[in-house]
């Protein structure tokens, strides 16, 4: 890690200090664990009174809610209405849920409780902010204060019904409410082992009623998640793919995964894995289906992708032969599935590996629909196919997987582009280009426009240093070219643009 | 399970792609860009990765403390597992410890009794230097560690942790502190230990072996009467009926980041909340559960069995937006609890029609998407009430309109801006009418702190609320309510002279009188890493920097803060309170769960749990 900087002072200090921390959070993204394990905490009071300097104990274990989830709220609530506190628990990890009910306190014990739920009527309804004395018989056990909150702890509100544990031999001498809005009030017969509701003014509290709940929750263990990396993910917008390449199984005439006239299945597979070769057999099967649903397809081999030199696809070749695969075939090339994985790898926001069988689904104009982790169901398969033509709107809603409803718009297409940008700009800077070129004439805020031409000239800038390194006058000219015209008032780009193009004509007259 | 191999990872097939693959994303927020033309740096090359993996490598790194925590987690591994096992030979322990080892006995002879409830006991220790002396051999360490352990029963649900939390590196052997945890069945109930060993180890060989043992600190807690834990899971049987709880919440957010695309609002780093309260006015209180975006948000009615029905999607509340928080409250006075939720695109209103149904009210837009906590309070007195809303980082689109500075770990000033919204009732249109009055009222002092929490409190029992928000990475607020001259609400910040200020990674807020001497004491749940601890004390950790910054950043890792309210002389932070492990905590809570009308504690914690076997 790079060390934190002490002040904002040093640019240079704190860039190096972000860029850690981003690459920290690109471990993450891949699936690292931080502090991960790490059971939750219960500590009890044994603190013994004012002034005494005792301590907490840690009755984690004991307490039966140490589980190692990666826990994020607890709310606190008497859920069963048994007069004591129970918990909801809302995880990062499976399962996202606990209600853990609390069987601390049997009746032969002795400790009991009281309850109240407030009502302001001077005050806001729920009485938040009023604060709640109950005074106890025992002098030297003083006297239990709460405060009515909506919102606490982290992320989370817990029951507005306040709870006070009345250990055993303590009795209620009265209950005072000061209400938010500075009304003192007295109740008088309140007894331990009882809920009752407080009405500001009423100076009566009223028993809640009792009526009996049969409440029966038994405890049991959650079952885990079962960890499948299969799935198969309808895309919210189109993605315009970037330039992808394929070869012949046996020639090496380059093809574009972009061309064709109907929306295909690009399906990578390796002839190895069983998955893949049932996958493909049951494709073939299918065909006049996904005929009738205007569903082409395109089997690409990732055999021996990792062998320097020639790749021998034989074994890949004999398998198709023997099924009689009936669609177009090709070799994936390792720059194909680095691309893949930069486009994938922008559309989520943690890294899955790439894996096969993995499925695309393109439309006739080069658009990514939808991607598949392992065979897609054929229902699922003919479903996206047939929408392919859905509006973004409808793609937004069939895209979440659940039901259900959305307030916010749909974000906008130049921020989704930018993201692909974003993902590909450090491996290839021109396709990173390609985008933020499509997302110009999108954008309509007049700073967000100038931001990402700024952006974009930075971007055309590099590539003509590129450019120029490797010769290609004629794609550094176009690239400063475009710099001078994305920035006018760029006089650096202009001249080096002169430079470019006198030095291409003093070549041409060589 | 039958999916488990249905994928043929690529590594398999294909090696040298997916390692190029694997190191080549660059960041997606590169700070060069704003700048305009200029030669693209590449912020992460390949090479630079690769220096990456061997700064994350100790040994390669040159912090041999950290190489020797790592080079010792193993036979403290080994030592924990034959501890949970019981009746540890002197084999066993000759494999981890040397034959000249020296111990003294781990269980006190005497311990003290704490205080013995019908429930529950509390037993404690603490070592001195001269109590005992050292007794010779792996014999003898093994008889300690048998007595340590003979109060629990061995078995399946035995557990032992042994963790390092600090490493002297000294010529004469390494000097460890040692955290030890162990639970399990007792005689009555069950029973936990927790203690810290003063561990010395030799370091000649390849694996460390252990030269000393002597205790420093030991608790036991002995449940009494029951053959349960306190609390016991029930939430099958509450929502095992429900189809969302099945498909949506029995699985983790990892399971989800892969499968809805981030811009439907399904983001690593985000987190998602709880609100209780009764919608439908039954008696019964209901649970609201925030979700990522993608997936939508649930209301679960409580049914007088105790399980619930998923009235989502007819009560109109089903929402796909990305939520963090929620508030069930009552924002119009009829009596009916209206719903709030903080969502990426702000905070959005919707009232309860008393039919079943919620109707939005009112959408308060947020320029910064990382909106986090809510609360409620009428910190102005008018009647009804007003909302708080916590905001963590600044949107590019701020920073750049603002020219924040750069992020500081350590005293950030470059977050996003909490509101406080007063509720200004019903608008012309029809809208409920939110006013930001953040400003007005003097709560934009240190506002760009990167909130998580916040929560209301009268700590100085004058009869208003104050406000004390936590903040990750920055010092801690906390805002005491009063009056202007002209008799109008102001709130003033007094974090640093009632001494509440915290430096820690603030999480969460929780407010209590935990001493019972009439005053709201303050829990704030921060982290606490070992590694961080161990690392932090070290000469080689910021070898250039002064004590105090030193301190500060020690103080990032001690864990959560209990501080005691003693009126008119501020807050004082309780040194020794037992309750500041939480690990890495997040919603840290005051309740009393033995009713014993003390105020326990509550902490769910831990930060990203993966089925990568390492921790970074």
């Amino acid at each position: 890690m790079s060390p934190s900087p002490r002040d904002n002072s040093n640019r240079r200090a704190v860039d190096e200090y972000i860029a850690a921390w981003s690459a920290i959070t690109k471990l993450f993204r891949r699936g690292s664990s931080q502090s991960g394990n790490e059971r939750n905490c219960v500590f009890l009071n044994r603190t013994g009174g004012p002034g005494r300097a005792m301590r907490f104990a840690n009755v984690s274990a004991v307490s039966g809610l140490d589980f190692p989830d990666d826990g994020r709220c607890v709310v606190v609530v008497d859920w069963d209405h048994d007069g004591d506190l129970d918990l909801w628990m809302r995880n990062r990890t499976a399962p996202k849920l606990r209600l853990m009910i609390n069987q601390t306190v049997s009746s032969a014990e002795g400790n009991s409780f009281v309850a109240f739920k407030l009502t302001g009527t001077s005050c806001n309804r729920d009485a938040i902010g009023a604060r709640v004395e109950v005074k106890l018989t025992d002098a030297t056990a003083g006297r239990l204060i709460q405060t009515l909150r909506a919102g606490d702890g982290y992320l989370s509100q817990s029951s507005k019904w306040l709870h006070f544990g009345l250990a055993k031999g303590t009795a209620i001498k009265g209950v005072s409410v000061r209400w938010p809005d500075g009304q003192q009030e007295q109740f008088g017969a309140v007894a331990g082992g009882r809920r009752y509701k407080l009405r500001q003014g009423s100076g009566e509290a009223q028993p809640a009623s009792t009526e009996p709940r049969s409440v029966r929750l038994a405890a049991s263990r959650q079952p885990r998640d079962t960890n499948s990396s299969v799935a198969q993910v309808l895309l919210p917008r189109k993605i315009p793919l970037p330039d992808l390449f394929y070869r012949g199984m046996n020639d090496e005439k380059k093809q574009s995964l972009r061309a064709g006239s109907q929306t295909k299945l690009v399906m990578l597979w390796a002839s190895t894995c069983p998955h893949c070769r049932r996958e493909l057999t049951s494709l073939a099967k299918d065909k006049s289906q996904l005929d009738a649903a205007g569903l082409d397809v395109l089997a690409l081999n990732v055999d021996q992708l990792s062998v320097e030199g020639a790749v021998d696809v034989t074994a890949a070749q004999k398998f198709l032969d023997d099924i009689k695969f009936p669609y177009r075939t090709g070799r994936a090339s390792g720059a194909l599935l680095d691309k893949i994985q930069h486009l994938i790898g922008a559309l989520f926001d943690s890294e899955v590996p790439l894996a096969v069988p993995l499925g695309l689904l393109i439309d006739s104009e080069g658009n990514l629909l939808a991607v598949y982790r392992g065979p897609p169901p054929r229902d699922v398969l003919l479903f996206d196919a047939r929408h392919a033509d859905a509006d973004e709107q409808q793609r937004r809603d069939m895209a979440a997987p659940f039901p259900g409803r959305w307030y916010t718009q749909h974000p906008g297409r130049p921020a989704l582009l930018e993201l692909l940008a974003d993902h590909f700009q450090e491996d290839y800077p021109d396709e990173a280009v390609g985008y933020l070129e499509m997302a110009l004439p999108e954008v309509k805020n007049a700073a967000a426009k100038q931001s990402l031409e700024q952006r974009m000239a930075a971007l055309h800038y590099y590539l003509a240093s590129q450019q120029v390194a490797s010769n290609d006058l004629a794609g550094a000219e176009r690239s400063l070219a475009r710099v001078v015209e994305l920035q006018p008032q760029n006089r650096k780009a202009r001249q080096q643009l002169e430079d470019v193009q006198a030095r291409r004509r003093l070549r041409d007259e060589k | 399970m039958r999916n488990k191999k249905i994928l043929v990872p690529l590594a398999l097939v294909a090696a040298a792609i997916v390692a190029v693959v694997w190191w080549s994303r660059s960041p997606t927020d590169s700070p060069m860009l704003a700048d305009g033309p200029a030669l693209l740096s590449t912020p992460q090359t390949r090479q630079d990765a690769a220096a990456l993996r061997d700064r994350m490598d100790p040994a390669k790194s040159g912090w041999q403390s950290e190489a020797f925590a790592e080079a010792a987690a193993a036979p403290l591994k080994k030592l924990a597992m034959q501890m949970a096992r019981g009746d540890l030979g002197q084999e066993e322990i000759a494999e981890i410890a040397d034959a000249g080892c020296l111990s003294r006995a781990l269980r006190p002879r005497q311990p003290r009794e704490i205080r013995r409830d019908p429930h529950v006991v509390v037993r404690r220790a603490t070592f001195g230097e001269s109590d005992e002396a050292d007794k010779l051999g792996t014999e003898s360490l093994a008889a300690a560690l048998n007595a340590l352990m003979s109060t629990i029963v061995k078995g399946t649900e035995t557990r032992v942790k042994l963790k390092i939390t600090s490493v002297e590196m000294r010529p004469e052997g390494v000097e460890t502190t040692i955290a030890y945890e162990a639970s399990g069945r007792g005689s009555t109930g069950w029973i936990q230990q927790t203690g810290e060993w003063h561990c010395v180890w030799k370091q000649d060989a390849a694996t460390p072996r252990i030269v000393s043992i002597r205790p420093h600190r030991w608790e036991e807690v002995e449940t009494l009467q029951s053959e349960r834990r306190w609390m016991s899971d029930c939430t099958q049987s509450v929502l095992g009926a429900s189809v969302a709880f099945k498909q949506q919440l029995s699985y983790g957010l990892d399971h989800w980041l892969g499968r809805i695309e981030r811009s439907h609002g399904m983001l690593y780093f985000r987190r998602q909340g709880l609100a209780v309260g009764d919608v439908n006015g039954d008696g019964l209180d209901d649970v609201y559960v925030c979700q990522a975006g993608g997936l939508p948000n649930r209301l679960f009615l409580q049914q007088a069995d105790g399980t619930v029905a998923d009235v989502s999607r007819a009560a109109g509340v089903d929402w796909l937006d990305s939520t963090s928080s929620a508030l069930l409250v009552d924002l119009n006075n009829d009596g009916r609890q209206d719903l709030v939720l903080a969502t990426a695109a702000g905070v959005l209103v919707q009232f309860n029609r008393g039919d079943g149904t919620f109707g939005r009210r009112a959408l308060v837009a947020f320029d910064d998407s990382d909106v986090q906590a809510l609360s409620a309070v009428d910190y102005d007195n008018d009647g009804d009430l007003d909302l708080y809303v916590t905001v963590d980082f600044a949107s590019g689109t701020t920073r750049r309109r603002e020219g924040l500075p750069g992020f500081l770990y350590h005293d950030a000033n470059d977050g996003g801006i909490n509101r406080l919204l007063r509720n200004d009732g019903g608008g012309k249109n029809g809208d409920w009418v939110f006013t930001d009055v953040t400003a007005e009222v003097g709560l934009d002092t240190h506002n760009r702190r990167h909130s998580l929490a916040a929560s209301w409190e009268d700590y100085d029992n004058d009869g208003d609320l104050d406000l004390y928000v936590a903040n990750d990475y920055g010092q801690n607020c906390l805002y005491r309510n009063g009056r202007d001259a002209s008799g109008n609400v102001r709130f003033e910040e007094v974090a640093e002279a009632a001494g509440v200020v915290d430096f820690g990674s603030g999480m969460s807020v929780s407010w209590a009188d935990y001493n019972r001497d009439g005053r709201m004491d303050l829990y704030v749940g921060n982290m606490f890493s070992t590694a961080g601890s161990r690392i932090t004390t070290q000469d080689r950790f910021l070898p250039n920097t002064t004590p105090s910054r030193r301190a500060l950043y020690r103080r990032f890792v001690k864990g959560n803060s209990l501080y005691r309210n003693d009126g008119p002389k501020g807050f004082r932070e309780v040194d020794h309170s037992g309750a500041a492990m939480g690990r890495w905590a997040w919603s840290s809570q005051f309740a009393d769960l033995d009713n014993d009308g003390w105020e326990d504690i509550v902490v769910a914690n831990g930060y990203i749990t993966t089925d990568d076997p390492g921790d970074l």
